[in-house]
């Protein structure tokens, strides 16, 4: 009997073995007998310490898969590796994660080289038991997904606002801002007290007339989203722009629509980037540029941070990116540091003449914008989205910002996975950061902010600069930069394979 | 006394011999080959082309690259040029001047040990990366430190400026970086250069009694020029090609006042991924390279 009880026991246990495996391989959907490498590339302090914990923790689930954190220095590097990547049709040597945002997306999607994260939202996420879906709030997901489908998922938001430095403000008796008309008021008054620069503005500074753009034409919303009719329309991701009505009171009225980047260019072909509302977004801007620093445009972030930190302005228009280190800069002052608050662009009191609205919307969106470049064969993919849904959770995530925290590194902005909280104190830093809604970018183009070739940068950058220092007018710099807008416009409309008929579906050159 | 005995020579061992040092240089060559010509060549082939990293197909485009560079919307390229003109001068000038006369100086210096020490220091910052230097320099310009620190402490706020971020200061900051502009290297040259100069030619003119300025006008300088051609020439050439500092310090600006060719081919194939355009001007850079070279060798040629 015994032996008849062992041997039983011994069968029901190499079954069970032999059922696990199987489990087991079933689960995995690439092969666990084969070695192979991840590699991710992320920017130097977008949560880097978070990311080699999490490739560490994953090594110890999934010790067939190497993940290799490579971090980039800077923009620019990031940049030329895009470029390097994608100046053969071979993508073996580039990274598999990386900030997907720095290539041209529409090209890459067309192009099948990255993934579409749109396959496997309601699929069930191994590390949750849930769908993937579930982790995120609908209006994110809109983030990132285009015509073309949906290129990353959202991990947090970033956004552009003031850094307020209410120290000096009480010292030349003046309030924070509650309207644009106070806001200048206090720049004049602190000239006049011999603060030469009351706004310091890092790059993200022209941002402020995107701003402006919003609230000058988001009253066209309807004229420039891909309609039904449309070549492009696609009524899986779109089917927000069918039913979509423009509402000057609901600022988030258009938050789901999708904008069509050819009635975007046909506009500005009928337009020439020469509007009465556009030459007086143009015109808004010039009654606060004397206040920014010079060539701003060019600025490095760290030394616009140290003339913040040295008391030269009371605003600093910049990105929530920045704020942590400031934090951090504050803090190592000691006492010679001041009291400082975030605040979005206030409000107009009085609407500016032909413009959609006086409310302004910042930028609000997705921020660590992570996506997949499809580097290998369908094993190695598998691999990739098992790390990527690793990290995409309410768990993943919660840690990934506590490594960053404890490692003295900073979010990049307000968390975008649902289930995971900052603490109050880092909340209330990033307050004026977080917005109800936020500026369609695609307004900005119309107006020609920073809409150039690179031959072209420098010309744009100098009228630019003489706008901003006074030299000439913003009629005046609109009619130099023009040449410029409709040469690049000549270039996206020629590179995109526009035919400027919306009913047709163009692919790029 | 026992003496090595060569064995005789047998008729292959000519051959042998022979192929040695082609197969030691072949790997150079092979290196050279893949690195240097290839690129170039492809280079060429791409400025042939419409190659943009975003195109789905890359079309013969002839001389089209070309005819845009010539054209209206090549104005900046050849802008640029200007600029670069500007900064060449000042560079192979500076390469050559202060160099030359430090080692001219230091020839005159004659206690051994405080020659050596002086030769040391010149010596020493060549330790430093040039990117360092590059961000040091930065430092020095920026709005808040350096210079204008300088200048508030002495009372001269009037003076101060935002020096790289100013059109009417950039681009003399670009010009003035590396201020005292004594490169470790090519004083380490023409130190060696003049103190390579017979004694007995400088003994010769002394006896005849030759001043110093004499000594250097007379039989130094004539002596050096081929180590002038060669330092004018590499450094022609640095200049012309390179734009890592203007890239580190000002990015071509404001607008495009520090702009020069280099910086904006860079741009054009990095940043818009426009690589056919962007060979067409690396082609133009390194003819225009190739010609002010030949002349530049023609005007300053040494006896050797």
């Amino acid at each position: 009997m015994k032996k008849f009880l062992a041997v039983l026991l011994s069968v029901v246990l190499l079954l069970g073995a032999f059922g696990v495996c199987a489990t087991a391989e079933e689960a995995a959907k690439w092969d666990t007998t084969k070695n192979d490498e991840i590699i991710l590339s992320v920017m130097n302090n977008y949560y880097t310490e978070g990311w080699y914990n999490a490739a560490k923790k994953y090594m110890e689930l999934h010790p067939e898969t190497t993940v290799t954190i490579d971090v980039i220095a800077n923009n620019d590097a990031l940049s030329q590796k895009f470029t390097t990547w994608f100046a053969s049709d071979d993508l073996s040597d580039a990274s598999d994660i990386t900030h997907i945002n720095f290539g041209n997306i529409r090209s890459m999607q067309e192009k099948g080289q990255c993934y579409d994260f749109s396959q496997i939202l309601d699929e069930i996420n191994p590390y949750t038991g849930k769908p993937v879906r579930d982790c995120f709030e609908e209006a994110d997901i809109k983030t990132y997904t285009n015509e073309n489908g949906m290129y990353a998922l959202p991990f947090d938001h970033v956004g552009v606002a003031m850094m307020v430095n209410t120290d000096m403000l009480a010292e030349h008796k003046l309030e924070v801002p509650t309207t644009m008309e106070e806001w200048l008021h206090c720049c004049e008054v602190l000239k006049v007290d011999g603060i030469d620069t009351p706004i310091l503005a890092t790059p993200e500074g022209t941002w402020f007339i995107a701003v402006l753009a919003d609230a000058a034409l988001r009253d066209l919303t309807a004229e420039l989203i891909v309609r039904p009719e449309d070549g492009a329309y696609d009524e899986a991701t779109m089917a927000a722009n069918a039913t979509f009505a423009y509402n000057p009171d609901d600022l988030t009225c258009d938050r789901d629509v999708v904008f069509s980047g050819e009635r975007i260019a046909m506009y500005e072909t009928d337009t020439q980037f020469d509007t009465p509302v556009i030459r007086s977004v143009w015109a808004e801007y010039a009654k606060y540029a004397p206040y920014f620093n010079a060539n701003y445009m060019d600025s490095s972030s760290t030394e616009v941070l140290t003339s913040f930190e040295m008391g030269e302005g009371a605003f600093l228009v910049s990105g929530s990116w920045n704020v942590g280190v400031l934090n951090k800069d504050m803090l190592d002052m000691g006492d010679s540091a001041f009291n400082w608050i975030t605040i979005a662009f206030p409000n107009y009191a009085a609407k500016p003449e032909g413009w959609a609205s006086e409310k302004l919307r910042s930028l609000y969106g997705g921020g660590n914008c992570m996506g997949i470049i499809l580097t290998g064969d369908e094993d190695h993919t598998a691999r990739v989205v098992d790390f990527y849904e690793f990290v995409y959770n309410p768990e993943g995530c919660a840690e990934m910002f506590e490594t960053t925290l404890n490692a003295g590194q900073f979010v990049q902005g307000p968390v975008g996975i649902k289930g995971v909280e900052l603490s109050k104190e880092i909340n209330d830093k990033l307050a004026g950061f977080i917005a109800e809604s936020s500026e369609k970018g695609d307004f900005s183009t119309l107006v020609g902010r920073e809409r150039y070739l690179s031959e072209d940068s420098g010309t744009y950058k100098g009228y630019f600069d003489q706008l901003t220092t006074g030299e000439i007018t913003s009629d005046e710099f609109l009619d130099s930069v023009r040449p410029i807008l409709l040469r690049r416009l000549a270039d996206d409309i020629e590179t995109s394979g526009y035919d400027l008929d919306p009913a047709t579906k163009d692919t790029m050159k | 006394m026992q003496t090595k005995q060569w064995p005789k020579k047998r008729r292959y061992d000519g051959v042998r011999f022979s192929i040695y040092p082609y197969l030691f240089i072949a790997p150079t060559m092979i290196l050279i080959g893949i690195f240097s010509y290839y690129a170039f060549f492809k280079g060429l082939w791409n400025s042939l082309t419409d190659y943009r990293i975003t195109n789905r197909v890359t079309e013969f485009v002839g001389f089209e690259n070309y005819r845009t560079l010539f054209g209206p919307d090549g104005l900046v390229f050849w802008k640029s040029f200007g600029n670069q003109a500007i900064i060449t001068a000042f560079s192979v000038i500076n390469a050559i001047f202060w160099p030359l006369l430090t080692a001219e100086l230091l020839f005159f210096v004659r206690r051994k040990r405080i020659a050596n020490t002086i030769k040391s220091m010149f010596v020493m910052p060549m330790l430093v990366p040039g990117i360092v230097v590059t961000l040091i320099w930065r430092f020095l310009y920026n709005k808040s430190f350096g210079f204008n620190s300088l200048l508030n402490t002495l009372g001269l706020k009037m003076l101060t400026h935002d020096w790289m971020k100013e059109s009417s200061t950039a681009m003399f900051s670009v010009i003035f970086m590396g201020f005292p502009f004594v490169s470790g290297l090519n004083f380490l040259i023409f130190h060696s250069a003049v103190n390579n100069v017979g004694t007995e030619l400088y003994e010769a003119a002394v006896t005849d009694g030759a001043n110093s300025w004499q000594v250097v006008r007379h039989v130094h300088i004539p002596n050096v020029m081929g180590y002038v051609s060669v330092i004018a020439t590499l450094s022609l050439i640095g200049s012309l090609s390179g734009f890592g500092s203007i890239l580190a310090t000002t990015n071509g600006g404001p607008g495009n006042t520090t702009m020069v060719p280099a910086l904006l081919m860079y741009r054009i194939a990095f940043t818009d991924g426009r690589f056919g355009y962007a060979s067409a001007m690396a082609v133009v850079i390194m003819l225009i390279i190739l010609i002010l070279t030949a002349i530049q060798r023609k005007l300053v040629r040494g006896d050797d």
